[in-house]
């Protein structure tokens, strides 16, 4: 189930409007299956009162929800620009080069994914990544392929 | 307080120096643009609500805090308010967004479709800077994204003013278009990426205020200004949209709506945009053809219409029938009639040849109602019409209707699609009973409106007449009204007279006894053709094995008739049977008037030649007339003068509608199969238009989810219909908008209305064939 009953009641009595429970929807769906299901759009569109179009269209807007499943490891880099200077660019293009994965992109496999994200306030670590959610840094392009690879390095 | 609406309250606005007041509410886009001040804009559109997406609208409003820039389209005019359209600072802004709007532009003017009528070539050039500072690259995006059968989106012309997304939601109420991602990523794509399904995505190529949504008919055929545009209507059903056809040279490459508010409110559908296909469609007759020695060879139109006088003449003793006519114009439809009386003398004359019954609401003792009368009624019953396929503009209104009014919606499947509407649902034996059972609400209603497309029998008809409600009938033909007018029946003359009158229409005839005796309506004439009882059937546009409601009963009249004329646009499966082959001319191809649903006589224009064999059918009655020694009146101007001389009778008669026509229920596998109006099904010219093949697609076979489930059938499995007189392949679709219990075909689906009393479905194997395994000896629940 991904929408939790209890919680999905206590989202929607915090507004006066149920379409301003949306968004805390979404993200409940997304917490509990890690992305959102076409079967959580509808089930959403429903409990706030709009057509599925108009959640898909939010959905979209947003960059971070997710409405495809997600690889097992997944990899953000920063590429602001303290962690630009630091050399963020070299370590995707490292990536890509050692394998074919560009941002944006996932590994065929499903294994991992790789993203560009704008700051997220680790300029002191920089270049600073998020690996499942996790924030370290900073970040070389042997740890970078070592994670990816699950083979460590992992933020603890 | 008076019943009257109060007078609007002015608002004194200063326009550029000059004073002027506008009604309270009047948005500033329009107050300037009515005084001829016009002001830019993209999003703004008169039939959307506003939305303020474009920015380029901008005009300077005084203020306690200086002059102050606002997008007009979302400023209602106010007191006092001091606008100035053309000042620096106004200009400035739209300069500065209109340069905006252009930064990822791709500027392929030269090869856009909309080149020459881009309200952003245009505005650009009066109000934009003539040359950019963005240097940086482009953003690319998909160049020719097909959306759905018809509609092709360029995301790189775009530039995201939401009129198609707003037009979808306000006017369809389908939200078939939105917006994906956010800034300069921002694009508009069908929901989910699935092919655009509705029908009325072309009114988006209208909308469009630049080349982004282009129709596939008409991409790369040609630029605006090689356009000759000719008024008329479209003739694809009762309603009559008014069009603007436009040709480059000889050839037809795109029509476009011609807005009458009291017929189609602006809209078109895509069956009606797209088409006009059939002028040059390669299925097209070219040349009369003639059976020599069991087979049908093409011959001159001379030795065609002797055929017809000698076949006439040596079977015509045993009798002489004509079916059709309610595809013709008013004119033809006249003419038809008074060839069928005063020249073969034969009052067995009907253009009943589907499950339409009456066209006129007079016919049955009603109120006629206007279109526009949806926009004020507070309570409509439609009973048992599919609106949305049979009428699809129509169903627009109602759906707009549907958020103001009480909608009663009656049958066995929901019939307004989209919009708030009550069921009440019911067999089709019952909808007498449903019909009578509002009788006390349709009272008490202030302006109560009937909605039936006059398929039904006669306890219906008076079930319907009894509510004293005004009716529309949007049926199945579209100029049955034309048709019924001009007397194609039985037992009636032109102008509603009944046939005690006949002696006032011979002397407009130029005298001539004309036959007295009532006629056979078309269930009697293909039964008398089936018996051996009739020598000769002339069908004129119409093709009884398609449309009436029991083919068999019209397959064994054709097999038996022994001299059979078929006057039409292709060669259907009814001019296999037939002796004589009359090609004639189409839509576009004619110039007369057609009558629509609610009575509004509408003028039609021939714009393109059609295929030169052909002729229009005007001409065939003359020709055959005239082979038959009598003179008819030879063109369409000529006939209508006759016409709206003879008038209408002072008390007109009524329709006789037979009380049963059909040959009953049937059933599939339990379930009751309805054959029901379907926009592409097609038995007319849609089968056969080259333009509506690619959505026509399969035979569909529609049933409620929890049948299918208790069945075993999936959406897109195909299954094999077999019954004792028909087989056919259909595709399952999952349609919760019918009641369970029943599956529904396309009306004029081919064998539809010839499966016979018992019916099984038949898992359709890989190979299209049919397995061995009935569908419901799979072990499943049966109901």
């Amino acid at each position: 189930m991904a929408l939790d009953p209890a919680e999905t009641r206590a989202i929607l009595d915090l507004y006066p409007s149920p379409r301003s429970a949306m968004l805390p929807l979404l993200w409940l769906g997304q917490n509990s299956d890690g992305w959102i299901k076409p079967e959580t759009v509808t089930a959403v569109a429903q409990l706030v009162g709009v057509e599925e179009s108009e959640v898909v269209s939010v959905l979209s807007f947003y960059t971070m929800y997710r409405t495809q499943p997600p690889a097992q490891r997944r990899l953000q880099v920063c590429r602001s620009l303290a962690c630009a200077m630091r050399g963020a660019g070299e370590i995707l293009e490292r990536i890509r080069e050692e394998t074919g994965v560009g941002p944006g992109e996932t590994a065929p496999d499903g294994a991992f994914s790789v993203e560009v994200v704008e700051c997220i306030a680790a300029c002191d670590h920089a270049p600073a990544c998020l690996f499942n959610e996790r924030m370290t840094g900073p970040l070389t392009p042997n740890r970078a392929l070592g994670m990816l690879r699950g083979e460590g390095g992992e933020p603890e | 307080m008076s019943d009257s609406a109060p007078a609007p309250q002015l608002v004194n606005v200063t326009i550029d120096g000059a004073p002027y007041a506008f009604p309270k509410g009047t948005l500033l886009v329009d107050a300037v643009r009515q005084v001829g001040h016009p002001v830019p804009f993209y999003c703004y559109h008169e039939k959307l609500k506003p939305a303020g997406a474009c920015r380029v609208c901008m005009v300077q409003m005084e203020s306690p805090r200086g002059p102050m820039i606002v997008t007009s389209c979302t400023t209602p005019v106010g007191e006092g308010m001091q606008i100035q359209t053309m000042s620096d600072g106004a200009r400035e802004a739209r300069r500065q967004v209109l340069e905006f709007l252009l930064i990822n532009h791709p500027l392929d003017c030269p090869v856009c479709d909309k080149g020459g009528e881009c309200d952003l070539q245009d505005f650009t050039l009066r109000y934009g800077p003539g040359v950019s500072r963005f240097a940086e690259p482009k953003i690319h995006r998909m160049k020719a994204h097909e959306l759905g059968p018809f509609l092709v989106l360029d995301q790189e012309r775009c530039i995201l003013c939401q009129r198609c997304v707003r037009y979808e939601d306000e006017v369809l109420g389908e939200q078939n278009l939105v917006l994906h991602g956010r800034g300069d990523g921002t694009v508009i794509d069908t929901t989910r990426g699935e092919p655009y399904a509705g029908h009325f995505s072309g009114n988006n190529t209208e909308l469009c205020p630049v080349g982004a949504l282009t129709s596939q008919t008409y991409r790369f055929k040609a630029r605006p200004w090689d356009l000759r545009p000719t008024p008329s209507v479209c003739q694809g059903c009762s309603l009559g949209c008014n069009i603007t056809v436009q040709r480059r040279g000889a050839e037809i490459v795109r029509l476009l709506a011609r807005e009458n508010a009291a017929v189609d409110g602006g809209w078109l559908c895509d069956r009606g945009r797209y088409g006009f296909g059939t002028v040059r469609a390669d299925a097209r007759l070219t040349a009369p053809q003639v059976r020599r020695d069991g087979q049908l060879v093409a011959t001159s139109w001379d030795a065609a219409i002797d055929a017809v006088r000698q076949g006439l003449t040596l079977h015509g003793q045993r009798g002489i029938a004509v079916l059709g006519g309610a595809r013709l114009t008013d004119e033809e439809a006249y003419l038809l009639g008074r060839l069928t009386r005063a020249v073969l003398r034969s009052n067995d004359l009907d253009w009943r040849t589907g499950a339409q019954r009456f066209a006129a609401p007079e016919a049955i003792g009603c109120h006629s109602a206007q279109v526009t009368d949806i926009d004020a009624a507070d309570l409509i019953v439609i009973v048992d019409t599919p609106v949305g396929e049979e009428v699809p503009v129509l169903a627009l209104r109602l759906r707009r209707a549907a958020a103001r009014a009480g909608i009663v919606d009656i049958g066995p499947e929901r019939n307004l699609t989209v919009g708030r509407a009550e069921r009440v649902a019911c067999a089709p034996e019952d909808l007498a009973e449903a019909v009578r059972g509002l009788t006390v609400r349709v009272a008490e209603a202030k302006m109560p409106l009937v909605v039936w497309n006059g398929s039904g029998d006669g306890e219906l008809a008076r079930a319907v007449a009894k509510l004293g409600a005004p009716l529309l009938v949007p049926g199945e033909f579209a100029n049955a009204r034309g048709a019924e007018a001009a007397g194609l029946l039985p037992d009636l003359l032109p102008g509603y007279r009944s046939m005690a009158e006949a002696a006032a229409v011979s002397e407009a005839w130029g005298g001539g006894p004309l036959p007295v005796k009532p006629g056979r309506a078309a269930a009697a004439i293909l039964e008398a053709a089936a018996r051996g009882d009739l020598g000769a059937l002339y069908l004129v546009g119409s093709n009884p094995l398609g449309t009436f409601p029991d083919g068999t009963l019209a397959a064994r009249a054709l097999d038996t008739i022994p001299f059979l004329v078929v006057q039409d646009l292709f060669a259907t499966d009814a001019a296999v049977h037939a002796d004589v082959v009359l090609p004639a001319l189409g839509p576009f191809e004619k110039t007369g008037h057609v009558t629509n649903l609610a009575g509004v006589r509408q003028e039609v224009q021939a714009v393109a030649p059609g295929p030169a064999g052909a002729r229009s059918d005007l001409d065939i009655f003359v020709a055959l007339a005239g082979a038959l020694g009598a003179t008819l009146p030879a063109t369409a101007a000529a006939v209508a003068s006759e016409q709206q001389a003879l008038g209408r009778a002072e008390k007109p008669a009524m329709v006789t509608v037979l009380d049963r026509f059909t040959s009953g229920p049937h059933e599939i596998d339990g379930l009751r199969l309805l054959v029901r109006t379907q926009l592409y099904a097609g038995g007319g010219t849609a089968a056969f238009d080259p333009n509506l093949h690619v959505v026509r697609g399969e035979p569909r076979l529609r049933i409620h989810s929890t049948d299918a489930t208790a069945l075993g059938l999936r959406s897109g499995q195909f299954v094999i219909a077999e019954g004792d007189g028909a087989s056919m392949r259909a595709v399952i679709e999952l349609d919760d908008g019918l009641e369970p219990g029943y599956v529904a075909f396309g009306a004029h689906t081919p064998g539809a209305n010839r499966m016979g009393q018992r019916v099984r479905l038949v898992l359709a194997g890989e190979n299209g064939l049919a397995s061995t395994v009935p569908v419901a000896a799979m072990g499943v629940n049966r109901r």
